[in-house]
């Protein structure tokens, strides 16, 4: 007996954007997450770029939960005490439709999954699904313990660490039954509160209008490669780091010394940051692992009677400088519904009747991303990006501006000066920036 | 660089690090909130006695939430405070951990995210 004519485990962006597409075209499809309320397991850094979400909510960002749209954008380099810092300002995203908004998982995700709701899903919250069912090469619904349900089609979204894909070898290395550390990175993070118009007299923002900053951390012990992120929010701020998890020391010592959440406190403690927290009050602390396979490492994205969208397709893109998933989380859950509805049009749920959403994958701009960066873990896990290149900038620049009463060096010599005596020969160099073609 | 200024900016690194070295993960999330599940349904096991030959303990480097420790020789491991990042199981390549998400309506509950 059928349930539903689509099966989603995983209300988060993608789950519930695929559940929206598939019953606002008359689909039956049940909607599980295992948080109650449904957002309660979900974090994330919070921005959500782009208008993917308009394909099936046109005024989302009229009727969402949303924080501030981002008119400030930061990207900053810190050694142990001072910082470089480029502050862009785009007048343009001050327009409808804004090019991001900052916002907190927990309430957007509650109401992405109501809108499924409300066009007509049944959405279950608090139900961990342990298993698919499997028969004859098919999966054909899915298990909490004993209790079934089941339909043609189940789309896995997850999220990151998905235990289904390992339990069912959907990944890109079969047989596995963990992830590897080279693939994945920590996002931990920080909430607190702050008066918002002191966030709007702090960071120089009109009502409505948000920063959002990333920095390269060249302040951490231990070769650990981390990225700092602070975003502001209507009354609240959103503070914490990404951490490469390959870049822990291998050895008890240095495990005993450097945990991650030590690093959260060498960003929040860096002088630049520690100025724009004052008086900020916390009220939450969380952590979530980030996917980052790669185009070459994708695992399963469909086969007999299964999709795969989000971050348990491996759809986490990251440059170093920026981080993004809830858009192709979006795109990617519209574009399975879309494919099934096509497979539906057949009645064949087959890998080959739903390998539509391969390429409907490769036309869009997921996978031209991907493609294109695909060997950009070369600079985003370059030593030299965290070890060399924030403290030699800094020093470079201190050197030129500080008056000393000495005679002043060139702008330029005086930097490459400062990138030597930080230990880089010119080869180093000149390699690096033959990988920032990849950029 | 004057001496007076090299001095104090060594003055500031040592102090962030003497702070950091003393902060106690446990107040800092103490405003999170949970529903934790019985000992009998923890949903992260481990194993202490394969923990003494690891040669890393890199899921106590991992772990956002300190719920490991080695203490006297024995790794210490309780899984209310864990905020199910996953991060343990990636780490742990030596068999100790396993790792299953909590019953549903169990575990973590962000009110922001």
């Amino acid at each position: 007996m059928q349930n539903a004519d689509v099966i989603i485990v995983g209300a988060g962006p993608a789950g519930s954007s695929a559940a929206i597409r598939l019953a606002q075209n008359g689909i039956n499809a049940i909607l599980i997450d295992r948080g109650m309320p449904v957002g309660s397991k979900n974090l994330s850094g919070g921005v959500l770029w782009g208008n993917d979400l308009a394909e099936i909510i046109p005024n989302w960002q009229e009727e969402a939960p949303l924080e501030r749209y981002i008119i400030n954008k930061k990207v900053g380099f810190l050694s142990h005490e001072d910082a470089t810092v480029i502050d862009m300002h785009f007048d343009e995203w001050n327009n409808f439709p804004n090019a991001g908004w900052s916002l907190l998982r927990a309430p957007f995700d509650e109401w992405l999954a109501f809108k499924a709701q409300e066009a007509g899903a049944s959405v279950l919250s608090g139900i961990n699904i342990t298993e698919l069912i499997e028969e004859d090469g098919k999966i054909v619904g899915v298990k909490q313990g004993n209790e079934e349900l089941r339909a043609p089609v189940v789309i896995i979204a997850e999220g990151a660490n998905s235990r289904l894909m390992l339990k069912h070898d959907l990944t890109y290395d079969p047989g596995k039954t963990r992830y590897d550390h080279s693939d994945y990175m920590i996002g931990l993070k920080e909430v607190f509160e702050l008066d918002s118009q002191i966030i709007e007299e702090r960071f120089m923002l009109d009502e409505n209008q948000g920063m959002a900053g990333e920095f390269i951390l060249g302040n951490i012990p231990d070769g650990i490669k981390s990225g700092g992120y602070f975003y502001t929010n209507k009354n609240t701020l959103s503070v914490g780091v990404v951490i490469h998890l390959d870049s822990f020391p291998q050895n008890q010592e240095s495990s005993n010394q450097n945990q991650s959440y030590k690093i959260v406190e060498y960003f929040k403690k860096h002088p630049y940051i520690a100025r724009l927290l004052k008086d900020a009050k916390p009220i939450e602390y969380g952590a979530k692992l980030i996917p980052e396979y790669g185009y070459n490492k994708f695992p399963k994205h469909y086969g007999n009677g299964f999709l795969v969208i989000g971050d348990a397709a491996g759809f986490t893109f990251s440059n170093g400088l920026v981080i993004q998933g809830i858009n192709y989380a979006i795109k990617s859950g519209i574009l399975a519904a879309d494919a099934f509805l096509e497979a539906k049009i057949r009645n064949e749920f087959t890998a080959s009747s739903l390998s539509n959403y391969q390429s409907k994958l490769t036309k869009s701009y997921i996978y031209k991303d991907f493609k294109k960066f695909r060997n950009v873990k070369k600079i985003t896990k370059n030593p030299n990006l965290f070890h060399l290149y924030p403290s030699a900038i800094n020093n470079g620049f201190k050197e030129v501006l500080t008056e000393t009463g000495e005679p002043k060096g060139n702008l330029l010599p005086t930097i490459l000066k400062n990138f030597r005596k930080s230990g880089a020969n010119l080869i180093s160099l000149a390699k690096d920036a033959l990988n920032f073609r990849n950029l | 660089m004057s001496t007076a200024t090299i001095e104090k900016s060594n003055f500031i690194k040592k102090s962030i690090k003497e702070t950091i070295e003393k902060m106690d993960i446990k107040n800092k999330i103490g405003v999170t909130q949970w529903d934790t599940d019985s000992h009998e349904n923890a949903h992260i096991t481990v194993d202490p006695s394969i923990c003494n030959d690891c040669p890393h303990h890199l899921c106590i480097a991992g772990c956002p939430t300190q719920c490991f420790k080695f203490y006297d020789g024995n790794m210490v491991f309780q899984y209310e405070d864990c905020v199910e990042c996953g991060t343990c199981d990636i780490m742990c390549d030596q068999g100790s951990v396993s790792w299953t998400n909590p019953r549903g309506t169990y575990g973590v509950k962000y009110v922001q995210g």
